[in-house]
C-alpha cells in the first residue's frame, strides 16, 4: 500500500468524531434550556421584570474581553455554551496544490490528483466546469451549487465522499473541489479485476452504500447519478458516493423538480422516471442502488440499454412488465402509453432468479425489493440496512479483508465503459451525453495482476 | 445536522480592519454605503417578491462580504444584483438575473420619493449582466462558497424561546420581536456578523416584551447558582446589554440615513462616492 492509502482516513474520522461530540453538546444544551424552562415557568407567577441589563455602551468589539471592567459582583458560576462557528475567509488558491495527474480520461478529464505542497497530502482535484449559455442557467451553475452544498455535508458520513476544501485559480472561472483521493472508483475496479467479488464482498459493499444513501435521504438529499463509476473505495475497503452533480433537495414547497429525462446515466435510470414522472422521488436512487447490486455479481451493468425506450424493454426483459396489478397507476404517466405490453407472467423475483445464481433467497428479496417496478413498493435504503439477507451466512466481509488491489490510480487511465450522465443544466427533450457511447478504449497496463488477500 | 446556534462570526482582527477604509472611504462614508446596500436589498428584494428571510440572507451576506471586501473595488452596483441572484438560486423559484439587475438598477438611479409617473424618468446605462456574474463569482470565492450553506437566522429560535418563557401567544411583543430581529440588520455595529442567533433572539425579546408591557421572569436558583432568565439561553448579562442597546440605536441610524437619502432625493450618490476619485 502507498504512504497515501490511509490518508483519507483520519481527518475523515476527525470531523465524524467532531460532528458527533457536537450533536451531544447540543443535545446538552437542548436538555439544560428545558429544565432552566420548567424551572423558570413555576417562578413566574410571582415573577416582575428584572431590572434592564447594564447599559454601559462599548464602542470595541463586544465580544472583546470584560478585563478591565469586573464588576463587584462575584463572578457567575454559570457556564455559558459558546459554538465556534466557521471563520469567513476567502478561498485559498489552487497553487496550494501540486498537479500530479488526472485521474479520469474520456469523458471530461477534470479530476485530477494532487499534492497539497503545505503537507504532502494526496487529494482530488475536480474542476467546476462553467456551462455559461446553457439555457436556465445564469452565472455560477446552480449545478455546481448543489453539488458543493451537498459535499459540504459529505464528511458527516463515513460513506460520503467528504470535501477538504473550494480552492480557485486567477480566473474568475477556474475553481475546484477538493476531495480526499480515493484510489479506486467502483466501475474501473469491476472493469479490470479478474473475477467478480464474492458474495460475502459484495454485501460489505452494499451495506455501506445504502449506509450512505440512507443518510442522504434521511436528510431529504436525492443523488441522481448513482453508477458504479460515482462509488469510490479506499484501499481499506471503506467505500464512498462522491459525484454530487446532480444531487439536490427535495424540495419541501411543492416547486418543479429538473425533467425525469434529464437525470441519472441511463442504464441505472429507474422506469418512473423513463416513463415521464415528474413525482419522482427517493425511490429512484434506491432503483440505481438494485442496479449496482446486480452489477457487482455480473461485473457489468446489468441493463445496458441503447436509448431510453430500449432502456425500458431491456427492464421489462429483465424483471417482466408493467401491470396495474404490480404497478397501480403507471399507465397514467406520459410515456407509458407507447408501451406495447404483454401481461406479466410471473413475478419479478423469478425473473430474476436464473440469472443471479449465486444469489440466495434473502439475497433475491433484496434485488428485487429494489428491482420493483414500482416506486411506492421499492425497497429503502433502511429496509436495506435491516435486511436478514446480511445476518446470513456468508457474513459481510470486515472491510479491511476486502481484496487491495495495485493502486495504479495514482497513474492509471479509467476505462471508460457507461454513457455518461445527462448534461447539466440543460433542459430539452434530446437525450444528451457528456461523452461518447463508448468513448475509445486503449488495451492497458492493467493486467500486473491483482494483489488479492489470502484467506477468502 | 444544521445547527441554529452556529454561524460565521467575524474574527477582533477582521472588525477592526475595513477594506473599504483602507481605500480611502471614510468611516461615515463606509456606514452611509452599509446602510443604502441593506436597504437598497430590502426594497429590490421586495419588489422581487423574494421572502422576507430570504432578503435578511441577502443583507447578512452583504454584511460578511464587505467585511473582508472594499466598495471601491466592488461597488454596490454588481454587488446587489449578484447577491440576490444567488439567494434566489437556492430558492424554488430564482429569478431571472437581468430582472434583478434591472430592479437594483432602477432603484440606485430613481428619485426618491418616486414621481406620481416613475415612466417619466430614465435611469443611465444598464452595467453588462456579465458584471453580475463576475461578481457572483468573486463573492462566492470571497465567502469560500459558504453562501451555498443556510445562514441561521435567530427567527426560529426566538419564537421557541418566546414559548418557553410563555411570552408567544402575546401578539404584540412576538410582533415586535420578529420586527427587531429584522431591523437588527440596519444596526453599525453589524450585530449579525458579531453575535450568534441565541443572543440576538434573546436581546429581541427582551426589548419587545419591555416595551409590550409583557413581564419576563425574575432571577432564580438553579442549582445553587443564581440565574437570570437569559442565561438560560445562554446569554450573559453583558452581551445582553450591549446587544439591547445596538437594537435600540437602529431607529435612529435609519432616520439619520433617511434624512440624507431624502436630502440628495435618492441613491445616486452611492456610485459617486464608490468611485475611487471621488474626493
Ligand atoms: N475523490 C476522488 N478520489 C479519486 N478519484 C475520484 C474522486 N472523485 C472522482 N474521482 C474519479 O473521477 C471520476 C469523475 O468524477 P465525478 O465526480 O464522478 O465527475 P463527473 O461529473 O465528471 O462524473 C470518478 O468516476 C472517479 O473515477
Ligand atoms: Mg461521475
Amino acid at each position: 500500500m502507498g504512504r497515501w492509502d490511509n490518508v483519507e482516513e483520519d481527518p475523515e474520522e476527525v470531523a465524524r468524531i467532531k460532528a458527533e461530540k457536537e450533536a451531544k453538546k447540543r443535545a446538552k444544551a437542548e436538555k439544560k434550556a428545558r429544565e432552566a424552562a420548567a424551572a423558570l415557568a413555576a417562578q413566574q407567577a410571582a415573577s416582575q421584570a428584572t431590572p434592564p441589563p447594564s447599559k454601559r455602551r462599548r464602542l470595541d468589539t463586544p465580544s472583546a474581553q470584560d478585563d478591565d471592567e469586573e464588576e463587584s459582583r462575584p463572578k457567575p458560576k454559570i457556564r455559558h455554551l459558546r459554538f465556534e462557528g466557521p471563520v469567513m475567509t476567502p478561498s485559498r488558491s489552487v497553487d496550494e496544490y501540486e498537479p500530479l495527474n488526472q485521474i479520469e480520461e474520456g469523458s471530461y478529464g477534470i479530476v485530477s490528483r494532487a499534492k497539497e505542497i503545505a503537507t504532502g497530502e494526496i487529494y482530488a482535484l475536480k474542476k467546476i466546469k462553467f456551462t455559461i449559455g446553457g439555457q436556465g442557467e445564469a452565472g455560477f451553475p446552480l449545478t455546481s451549487l448543489r453539488e458543493i452544498q451537498v459535499l459540504m455535508r459529505g464528511s458527516e458520513h463515513r460513506n460520503l465522499v467528504g470535501l477538504k476544501e473550494m480552492v480557485v485559480g486567477e480566473s474568475l472561472d477556474s475553481v475546484y473541489i477538493v476531495m480526499p483521493f480515493l484510489p479506486h472508483d467502483l466501475k474501473a475496479l469491476l472493469d479490470t479485476m479478474p473475477e467478480p467479488f464474492l458474495p460475502s464482498e459484495i454485501k460489505t459493499l452494499v451495506l455501506q452504500l445504502a449506509s450512505g444513501v440512507a443518510y442522504l435521504h434521511k436528510h431529504s438529499i436525492l443523488h441522481r447519478d448513482l453508477k458504479t463509476s460515482n462509488l469510490l473505495l479506499s484501499n481499506t475497503g471503506q467505500l464512498q458516493i462522491a459525484d454530487f452533480g446532480l444531487a439536490r433537495y427535495t424540495p419541501t414547497d411543492g416547486s418543479e423538480m429538473t425533467a425525469p429525462h434529464m437525470i441519472v446515466t441511463l442504464w441505472y435510470r429507474s422506469p418512473e422516471l423513463l416513463l415521464g414522472d415528474k413525482n419522482y422521488g427517493k425511490p429512484l436512487d434506491m432503483w440505481s442502488v438494485g442496479c449496482i447490486f446486480g452489477e457487482l455479481f455480473w461485473k457489468d451493468a446489468i441493463l445496458q440499454g441503447k436509448t431510453a425506450v430500449d432502456q425500458m424493454m431491456k427492464i421489462i426483459d429483465l424483471c417482466g412488465p408493467p401491470s396495474e396489478e404490480n404497478w397501480p397507476g403507471f399507465k397514467r404517466l406520459a410515456n407509458a402509453r407507447a408501451l406495447k405490453l404483454q401481461k406479466p407472467i410471473t413475478s419479478t423475483k423469478q425473473m430474476l432468479r436464473p440469472k443471479f445464481p449465486l444469489l440466495t433467497n434473502a439475497g433475491m428479496e433484496v434485488l428485487a425489493g429494489l428491482l420493483t417496478l414500482d416506486p411506492s413498493q421499492r425497497m429503502t435504503a433502511e429496509e436495506v440496512l435491516v435486511h436478514p439477507y446480511f445476518k446470513e451466512d456468508p457474513r459481510p466481509k470486515a472491510e479491511e479483508l476486502l481484496p487491495t488491489f495495485p493502486s495504479k490510480a495514482n497513474q492509471e487511465r479509467r476505462r471508460r465503459h457507461s454513457p455518461g450522465a445527462p448534461v447539466r443544466g440543460e433542459e430539452g427533450d434530446k437525450e444528451v451525453w457528456k461523452g461518447d457511447l463508448f468513448g475509445a478504449v486503449e488495451e492497458e497496463e492493467v493486467g500486473a495482476g491483482f494483489q488479492l488477500k489470502m484467506g477468502r | 445536522m444544521v445547527n441554529a446556534l452556529i454561524n460565521a462570526l467575524a474574527t477582533p482582527e477582521q472588525l477592526a480592519t475595513s477594506p473599504s477604509q483602507q481605500d480611502g472611504l471614510t468611516p461615515a462614508e463606509e456606514a452611509s454605503l452599509k446602510f443604502a446596500g441593506v436597504r437598497l436589498l430590502q426594497l429590490a428584494g421586495e419588489l422581487l417578491e423574494m421572502p422576507r428571510q430570504h432578503i435578511l440572507t441577502t443583507q447578512i451576506l452583504l454584511h460578511r462580504f464587505y467585511l473582508l471586501s472594499s466598495h471601491i473595488a466592488h461597488p454596490l452596483s454588481t454587488t446587489l444584483p449578484a447577491i440576490l441572484l444567488l439567494v434566489s438560486k437556492f430558492t424554488s423559484k430564482p429569478l431571472s438575473a437581468s430582472l434583478i439587475l434591472a430592479t437594483t438598477h432602477t432603484l440606485l438611479h430613481a428619485p426618491y420619493p418616486l414621481p406620481p409617473q416613475p415612466s417619466s424618468f430614465t435611469p443611465p446605462p444598464t452595467p453588462p449582466i456579465t458584471s453580475v456574474y463576475n461578481a457572483e463569482s468573486t463573492i462566492l470565492r470571497t465567502l469560500n462558497f459558504t453562501p451555498t450553506l443556510d445562514i441561521q437566522t435567530p427567527h426560529v429560535l426566538a419564537l421557541q424561546y418566546l414559548q418557553m418563557l410563555g411570552l408567544l401567544e402575546n401578539p404584540v411583543v412576538a410582533k415586535k420581536t420578529l420586527a427587531y430581529l429584522y431591523d437588527a440588520v440596519y444596526s453599525p455595529s453589524l450585530v449579525y456578523l458579531t453575535h450568534p442567533p441565541n443572543m440576538l433572539a434573546t436581546a429581541a425579546i427582551y426589548l419587545a416584551a419591555r416595551e409590550g408591557g409583557a413581564s419576563l421572569p425574575s432571577g432564580m436558583k438553579v442549582a445553587g447558582e443564581e440565574w437570570g432568565w437569559w442565561d438560560v439561553f445562554d446569554v450573559e448579562r453583558e452581551e445582553l446589554g450591549f446587544l439591547v442597546v445596538c437594537l435600540k440605536g437602529v431607529e435612529s441610524v435609519v432616520e439619520r440615513e433617511m434624512a440624507r437619502v431624502k436630502e440628495y432625493k435618492g441613491w445616486g450618490w452611492v456610485e459617486e462616492m464608490e468611485r475611487a476619485d471621488h474626493r
